[in-house]
């Protein structure tokens, strides 16, 4: 059999923004039918490259400096189009035609103020000259491929009205609407929940079938790989590093880095600590009840529950692990821990001190056995403010350290999370994401508190930086015996560092116990669906491949 | 969208009869509106008189009661000059104002629009810097101040325009251009914000990677967003230059509408015109924001369908 000429084939890309170059010649081909993973952490150039195959790069910022991206024409097999020099008109034609894209964020990716309708049927009049009737027939068999129920009603509904699942569902629908030869999908499924990423990965999976086409898969996510791609391409600050078969990737990785990112990326069944005996607990959670709204003047509407009944016990030195996808309640929960929000009912009770009722001036000494650490550690920080006035500001207002010891306790605090004591004298835009954690959650240490509740505080990360987090955290715990409770909505995350897991879904606990015991003999449905959908980077297992089956569940 | 309309009108119900009320409250916190209108040289039994008719012997509670059956069933009393009904004398200043608001409006929406738009587009070129100049030297000049170099220039040293009263289109001009000014320059530094922030993000890329062209992209997805938040400004905007800007740029034009009604009315201390002129331009500011919610919710399909 002759082999097939590459449908996309790139070479020797060079992409910069300004005078910083952020890929340093790449090169790879696509061929039809095939599904090629682009893997890396932030700064690899992945999200570079991709926006460069249709030239978006231009206007974000960036541009194409050297290398040719050639895409097979259409009309004469056998000669190729030079992207890199079309001209626009001859570029605007082959943009969701030939080449279509799918963005990470469906909450942000869709024009808030058309219909789904319009935005579908404005691809459709400019690629295919269909209007009216037609455009609108066209449209809803667009809708009905990615498997949108009622598509009729969808067609005439606004982003807005729909789920970050369903929304990514029309983004592929548009995508797919003129069937292109290559379909670009970067981080398609790292905005979304575990489970309606599994169903997202399936469809595009199932449609390339349909349809043959190439698909380039950027992620950072090795489990989205070992579940998605034919072949890998991993990429280190803009240089590939290794490229091959997914197999022979997770069997064998040839490259220091592969392996590095292989060893950083948490999988089920990797183990997790093992369960405490007799730890006293330090905070008890009895009957919790949490609800948003219902009290106003005008409003009929019942206030809304989203902590429903919540019981949990957290022991010292302990870190309990509460799993959950978006909108289960569990950071409703913690806020309400942390008395961020006041519970509508039931008992919390932190260090035999029953917090739920006491005042804000009671309560303020209780606030320093307690510290939070959030999921957006450029958000957490105030820029204005120095590492050393951020970190001890908590003990600072606790009347904890006088003015004059602030400097030496900075310095402590910043040796304690691994950072140099000289980024005391530094502000936070001069740290990485992974840094501003540990800055974070040096601050959260300043007032010795004897629990940190962190929310989703690695899920912002990539998997290297989140492993040395984790790593940290595990480390204060073993040294100072701080309970962690900690929040996340990856379960694989949850499993590497919990002693104990809860699982929430709807408000409720659903399934608590020793994190090996529930993950082994899951006994709420809900918890089982959870893990099927986890992706697993541990290939050549025979449960590989979409576990279709295993999602069905009422 | 109608129990949004009906929830917009129960607010400016209420807001209406909140002025009403404090306007009541604010001219008798004044104490006796008579000798504060009025002043000296009022003889005993004129001013007797007055404070009789006007019911300022009876208890407070009373006079409110009064003053708000004079309300609904439109009775608000005669005018000290002319001894017409104020709403009649108000009535036949309304449209002057309600044209000359209207042209400045349109004038500033025609204009401000497109160089916003423009300057966002080409925020790192030269175009881009220049209509932001403009736009920031726009702002600095008070309106009377350019009405005054407007006749200066083209009535007094080039005879093109004529200066007083409202009876062609020419007259309009400078007027319009004197309420429009400000409003120009603000709106444009709105509009280029509006359109930078939406043109950052994400859906933009997705209409880019569709294909289409870059005009479309703008003016359809960019626009089309940003006009949400241009509405509620314009809307506020609109609701000050109806209340203070047209009294200075009416003035200067000796234009007949409210505004200089109000200022005649004043000074010659015609308190029933003043008080019901201020409950009118309340009712127009009213009226003009809760056209802004409506236009508002259009332009949103969030805000529309959100309280349907």
């Amino acid at each position: 059999m002759l082999p097939q000429p590459p449908v996309l084939s790139v070479k020797n890309l060079r992409v910069a923004f300004g005078s910083t170059e952020a890929v340093h010649g790449l090169s790879f081909d696509i061929h039809r039918g095939e599904t090629l993973a682009l893997v890396g952490e932030s700064g690899s150039g992945k999200s570079a490259t991709a926006l460069s195959i249709l030239r978006l790069i231009e206007r974000e910022g960036g541009r194409i400096t050297g290398g040719h991206i050639r895409l097979a024409c259409a009309k004469t097999p056998g000669t190729t189009v030079e992207i890199t020099t079309l001209p626009p008109a001859a570029l605007r034609a082959i943009r969701g035609d030939r080449i279509a894209m799918v963005f990470q964020e469906p909450m942000t990716s869709l024009n808030p103020v058309m219909t789904v309708g319009a935005q579908l049927a404005e691809t459709l009049a400019l690629h295919r000259g269909l209007r009216g009737r037609a455009a609108r027939s066209a449209a809803r068999a667009a809708l009905e491929r990615v498997q949108i129920p009622e598509p009729d009603q969808r067609l005439d509904q606004y982003p807005h009205e729909l789920s970050g699942g369903l929304r990514q569902r029309v983004m592929i629908a548009m995508a797919l609407v003129c069937e292109p030869d290559v379909l670009i999908a970067d981080e398609p499924t790292t905005a979304l929940d575990v489970t309606t990423q599994a169903e997202i990965l399936a469809l595009i999976a199932g449609l390339q079938r349909d349809l043959g086409m190439a698909v380039l898969f950027i992620t950072h996510d090795l489990g989205v790989v070992s579940e998605i791609a034919d072949r890998v391409l991993v990429l280190k600050d803009g240089h590939l590093v290794e490229e091959g078969r997914k197999a022979d990737l997770f069997a064998a990785p040839k490259s220091d880095y592969a392996r590095e990112l292989l060893a950083a990326t948490p999988r089920l069944g990797g183990g997790s600590p093992a369960p405490l005996t007799g730890a006293e607990p330090v905070l008890v959670l009895r009957d919790v009840v949490t609800t948003y709204g219902g009290g106003g003047i005008f409003s009929r509407r019942a206030p809304v529950k989203a902590v429903r009944g919540v019981s949990l016990t957290l022991g010292r030195g302990e870190t309990l692990g509460l799993v959950g996808e978006s909108g289960c309640g569990k950071s409703s929960l913690a806020r309400t821990v942390m008395r961020l929000v006041d519970p509508a009912s039931g008992e919390i009770d932190l260090l035999g001190t029953r917090i739920d009722t006491l005042g804000a001036a009671a309560l303020k000494p209780h606030r320093a056995r307690i510290q939070m650490v959030f999921q957006d550690p450029y958000a957490a920080l105030n820029p204005r403010m120095s590492i050393r006035d951020l970190i001890t500001e908590p003990a600072h207002l606790h009347g904890m350290v006088t003015p004059r010891g602030r400097d030496a306790m900075a310095r402590d605090l910043l040796e304690r999370v691994g950072l140099p004591s000289d980024a005391a004298e530094r502000y936070p835009h001069q740290f990485s994401g992974g840094q501003r954690q540990r800055i974070c959650i040096a601050r959260a240490l300043s007032v010795t508190p004897q629990i940190i509740v962190a929310d989703e505080a690695v899920s912002a990360l990539d998997v290297s930086t989140a492993r040395r987090v984790t790593d940290l955290m595990a480390r204060i715990q073993r040294e100072e015996g701080v309970s962690f409770l900690f929040i996340s909505h990856d379960i694989a995350v949850v499993e590497r560092v919990s002693h104990r897991i809860a699982v929430m879904f709807k408000g409720e606990i659903v399934e608590q116990g020793e994190t090996a015991q529930v993950l082994h003999a899951p006994r709420h449905p809900y918890t089982r669906r959870l893990m099927a959908a986890v992706p697993r980077a541990d290939i050549g297992t025979a449960a590989a491949g979409i576990r279709q089956d295993a999602l069905a569940l009422t | 969208m109608i129990p949004y309309l009906l929830r917009l009108a129960v607010k400016a119900v209420v807001t209406l009869f909140a002025i009403v009320t404090v306007t009541f409250v604010a001219t008798r916190l004044s104490g006796n509106p008579i000798d504060t209108f009025l002043g000296e040289g009022l003889t005993t039994e004129g001013r007797e008189a007055l404070i009789a008719y006007f019911d300022l012997d009876r208890s407070l509670w009373h006079q409110y009661l009064a003053y708000l059956r004079g309300v609904v069933s439109g009775e608000f009393g005669l005018s000290f000059v002319d001894r017409r009904p104020v709403t009649t004398v108000v009535a036949e200043r309304l449209w002057p104002s309600g044209q000359l608001l209207l042209a400045s409006v349109a004038l500033t929406i025609a204009v401000s629009l497109p160089l916003g738009v423009l300057a966002a587009v080409h925020r790192r070129s030269w175009i881009g810097s220049a209509i932001m100049v403009v736009a920031f030297t726009g702002y600095a000049v008070p309106s009377f101040v350019l009405a005054i170099v407007m006749v200066l220039t083209f009535s007094y040293w080039l005879n093109w325009l004529p200066v007083v009263g409202n009876g062609t289109w020419q007259h309009f001009i400078m007027p319009t251009i004197a309420m429009a000014g400000v409003l120009i320059a603000a709106l444009t530094r709105f509009t280029r914000n509006a359109m930078l922030d939406v043109l950052g993000q994400d859906f933009i890329r997705t209409a880019r990677a569709k294909g289409l062209r870059e005009t479309r992209v703008v003016l359809k997805h960019g626009l089309g967003n940003a006009s949400i938040t241009v509405i509620s400004v314009i809307g506020l905007q609109i609701a000050g230059l109806a209340a203070a800007g047209s009294v200075v740029v009416e003035s200067i034009f000796s234009w007949p509408g409210v505004g200089q009604m109000l200022v005649s009315a004043a000074i010659l201390r015609d308190y029933p015109v003043l008080q019901f002129g201020v409950i009118a331009v309340a009712v127009a500011v009213v009226a003009i924001n809760t056209l802004t919610d409506i236009a508002y919710a259009l332009a949103d399909p969030r805000i529309r369908l959100a309280r349907a």
